[in-house]
């Protein structure tokens, strides 16, 4: 049976590019964040290598040990996100359920663990520039964080209620490419502000 | 994000879905929806930060420049919502059964479809288009509030607070809210055209980049009203000046956010269409130039416009949450700011004037009847404009007292940039040279842009030089010099774009007589204007300041009644506008007798641009070539086919 094409309806635009245009697009997002990312480090730069700030600032210590765990927990997370495209890249809705919930779930336990930094760490975003800086870098990466738990929220509400599939899945691969971003970025941030 | 797929099988797109009714009206998206989402965003931003200070224990629990900063961010977000633009992601992400597209949001069927969200590139550059001259005559009219002040040393009718929230929100308007989106709006209505695509790639996601713009420009005019004034510290806000001033300067932070995000949104979107919905036949070296350089701008965007976006989150974090990012008694570097500052804003200035060179190119070769000279190296030395731009800030700051070795490469990389800039300038001159010249009003523009912008060119490299910029610094030459580049290169741009796609974009055409007028009323107005600020600049008159010493008096006067007679041009111009929008001749498809694809539609276009996508198969501007063709329309293969031979052998 043939198909009814309406007469008026928009021709379909034609495909200059291999490159698909919602995953160029996130890539586009992602080079944008990473230079927001740029000017914060810029301010670290000036903090601590043009003012010349101790770091960190003593009395302050930063707890290295628990960020490291904390790190782990997000790194792990790349990896459920990983395996919850590629289920579904096999039509196996059960891993993508069960990847996408694992990194939901492992991305929210690094937020609170933060929170939980924040109001344990001894000082206050008003107390010197190393604290400053050391607020808005992670505080900056937190917020990332929260927007990336946003739309993996998303892409696990609609895997559970039935959709994606072998042939649809940009829902779970956008939120991934977006995810394993805020993981790289945490690893630069990790080792500038609490190992170096 | 999802691209324009359409599922156009048994969907009536022309039949728009049943009006809500009764209660459903308040919850439907439109205007009725925005006051109460306000009102609700309102308190969920109030309620947030009172729970955190009162959990903190931080008093006053109610601070009232806090909420005020909270609330810029999500009042806006309510009218957002509000008016519609998340309702289509809202269904997405609750998993929701996404509704067939019907284009019931696509494409103007009555005025009333330029105040909804709508998808239609067209509608959306149109909608630009007029904010942002609205905003561009809200951004004059304090300029002559300026000159008022200034007409006499000596203050007359403003305190020095005021007077500089008048220059402040003049340039502020001027910048973000009319110059960047006023292209962005043209190359809205045009790139998807000259492209031979049916939308922009992300059409949701433009809709909501306008939306955001007209947020951004009531905040900045709006800080006239709050405690304290308006932001008066300029457009460039330096910190830690800007950390120490009344509650306004919040309004200029979150303003800034607000058009930054529209106008990374809208470059985003610029580039994935160029990139990926080039019509067949259609490669990056037979792209019209207009499109070029909107390629090149919004790289420069993508890139860029994140800085700024940081420099003003840290003066926000340093009045609201009492951080140091440039207190150096506690650590901080008060310089940083102006380096972050400028390394977004010197690429700024060609996000300012590239879109301008584009327009400048189409004009100048259509109305020359002559292919574009150099058209490679043309868009080549765009490119090089792109890279050389991100190496050149510092020579903002000469006088800073930033270290004094970074003086001199940025000098040089400085002076490089005249390098192809002049190689653009002399390939318009080459286009036009022998060319049979038509003077419509869109070419006196770009003629007019092409003049102004040599002059600006030239004294930039004035400024570029270390000595003459330390000498003249903080004077009106600084003032002459934005001027000349800005509104004699991309107001004039935007006024030739403006006259030249009207008809496009109307259907009629503009009263040819009334155009000439405005050009030459704004061109005589603008030098008598701005061309003497350079001779009591190198004297030593200063800028941003309300009082001046006696002997600069003469000049002033004689430049602020140049300045209302420049004012008074653009009524000329308004008027032009609205009666031939209403009453003009049609104009027909194509009045200019252009080749690019845009004209080769009706005009207006049709609602998808084109009943079949065009086969491209040749160069958009062989002009006076004979048999040269750059496109194929409605799907003649076979002449596709012989034309393909002809441009082989």
């Amino acid at each position: 049976m043939a198909v009814h094409v309406e007469a008026h309806g928009p021709p379909l635009a034609h495909r200059s590019s291999r490159v698909d245009a919602s995953i160029l697009g996130i890539f586009l997002f992602i080079a944008s964040e990473v230079m927001l990312f740029g000017a914060f480090f810029t301010a670290y730069f000036f903090v601590r290598v043009a003012a010349g700030t101790p770091w960190p600032t003593p009395p302050f210590h930063l707890p290295v040990f628990v960020a490291g765990v904390n790190t782990m927990i997000l790194v792990t997370s790349s990896f459920t996100m990983h395996w919850a495209l590629q289920s579904i890249k096999r039509d196996n809705h059960a891993g993508l359920q069960a990847g996408l919930l694992l990194t939901f779930l492992m991305g929210l336990t690094f937020l609170l663990t933060q929170i939980l930094e924040y109001s344990r760490i001894g000082f206050a975003p008003k107390d010197g520039a190393f604290a400053t800086v050391f607020y808005c870098l992670t505080g900056l990466h937190g917020a990332h964080v929260a927007v990336g738990l946003m739309l993996l929220g998303a892409a696990t509400i609609r895997a559970f209620r039935g959709h994606y599939s072998s042939e649809a899945h940009h829902g779970v691969e956008i939120p991934g490419i977006y995810w394993h971003f805020v993981d790289v970025m945490w690893i630069v941030v990790y080792s500038t502000v609490y190992i170096l | 994000m999802t691209t324009v797929t359409h599922e156009h099988e048994h969907v009536d797109e022309h039949a728009a879905p049943p009006a809500p009714t009764g209660w459903r009206r308040l919850t439907a998206p439109g205007w009725l929806r925005v006051p109460w989402m306000i009102v609700v965003f309102f308190g969920i931003g109030a309620g947030i930060t009172v729970l955190v200070r009162w959990l903190e224990g931080w008093h006053p629990i109610w601070k009232g420049s806090i909420i005020t900063t909270v609330e810029l961010t999500t009042v806006p977000l309510g009218f957002l919502a509000g008016i519609g633009t998340f309702d289509y992601w809202v269904r997405y992400a609750t998993g929701a059964p996404t509704a067939p597209e019907d284009h019931s949001g696509h494409g103007a069927r009555s005025w009333r479809d330029y105040f909804r969200v709508n998808t239609d590139h067209k509608v959306i550059g149109v909608q630009y288009l007029v904010t942002t001259i609205f905003f561009f005559l809200a951004a004059g009219m304090l300029a002559m509030f300026v000159r008022a002040e200034l007409a006499k040393p000596g203050m007359q009718f403003f305190d020095n607070q005021t007077y500089n929230g008048l220059f402040s929100v003049h340039a502020s308007l001027m910048i973000f809210l009319f110059v960047i989106p006023a292209f962005a709006g043209l190359a809205n209505f045009v790139v998807p055209l000259m492209l031979g695509a049916p939308d922009m790639a992300f059409p949701r996601l433009n809709a909501l980049s306008y939306w955001l713009l007209p947020m951004a420009g009531f905040m900045m005019l709006g800080s006239f009203l709050v405690p304290g004034g308006a932001f008066a510290t300029g457009w460039t806000s330096y910190a830690p000046l800007a950390v120490h001033q009344p509650l306004g300067q919040v309004f200029f932070n979150m303003g800034v956010q607000w058009a930054g995000a529209s106008s990374i949104m809208t470059a985003l979107n610029f580039l994935v269409t160029i990139i990926t919905m080039r019509a067949p036949g259609m490669t990056f070296w037979r792209m019209p130039l207009l499109v070029w350089a909107n390629f090149t701008t919004s790289l420069l965007v993508v890139i860029a416009t994140p800085f700024i976006a940081g420099s003003q989150f840290f003066v926000m974090f340093d009045r609201v949450m009492h951080t140091h990012f440039f207190d150096p008694g506690h650590g901080g570097y008060p310089l940083a700011y102006q380096h972050i500052f400028w390394f977004y804003s010197h690429p700024a200035v060609y996000i300012m004037m590239l879109p301008g060179f584009g327009i400048a190119s189409e004009v100048i070769s259509v109305m020359s009847r002559k292919p574009i000279f150099g058209y490679r190296l043309m868009a080549l030395s765009l490119l090089a404009i792109l890279v050389l731009g991100f190496s050149v800030w510092a020579h903002h700051m000469f006088v800073s007292g930033m270290a004094p070795w970074l003086r001199v490469p940025m000098m040089a990389t400085t002076l490089l940039i005249a390098v192809p800039t002049g190689i653009k300038v002399f390939s318009w001159l080459a286009t036009m040279w022998e060319g049979r010249i038509n003077f419509s009003t869109p070419m006196l523009f770009a003629v007019g842009f092409v003049s102004m912008f040599v002059i600006g060119g030239l004294s930039g490299i004035y400024l570029g030089a270390v000595p003459i910029d330390i000498h003249v610094s903080d004077t009106a030459f600084v003032v002459a010099h934005i001027h000349y580049v800005l509104f004699g290169g991309s107001l004039f741009t935007i006024f030739a774009g403006i006259y030249y796609w009207f008809p496009k974009m109307t259907g009629r055409m503009y009263n040819e007589r009334l155009g000439k007028l405005h050009f030459w009323l704004t061109f005589v107005g603008f030098n008598l204007t701005f061309f003497p600020m350079h001779l009591i600049g190198v004297q030593g008159m200063p800028r941003r300041v309300a009082d001046y010493a006696p002997r600069f008096a003469d000049w002033n006067l004689f430049i602020s009644i140049a300045s209302f007679g420049l004012g008074a041009s653009t009524v000329v111009f308004l008027y032009n506008m609205i009666w031939s929008w209403r009453f003009g001749p049609p104009a027909g498809g194509n009045p200019w007798r252009a080749l690019t694809l845009e004209w080769q539609v009706t005009s207006p276009p049709p609602i998808f641009n084109f009943d079949e996508i065009p086969q491209v198969v040749g160069s958009p501007y062989e002009y006076g070539v004979p048999g040269a063709r750059h496109a194929v329309l409605n799907g003649d293969r076979a002449e596709v086919g012989e034309l393909e031979e002809v441009r082989r052998t």
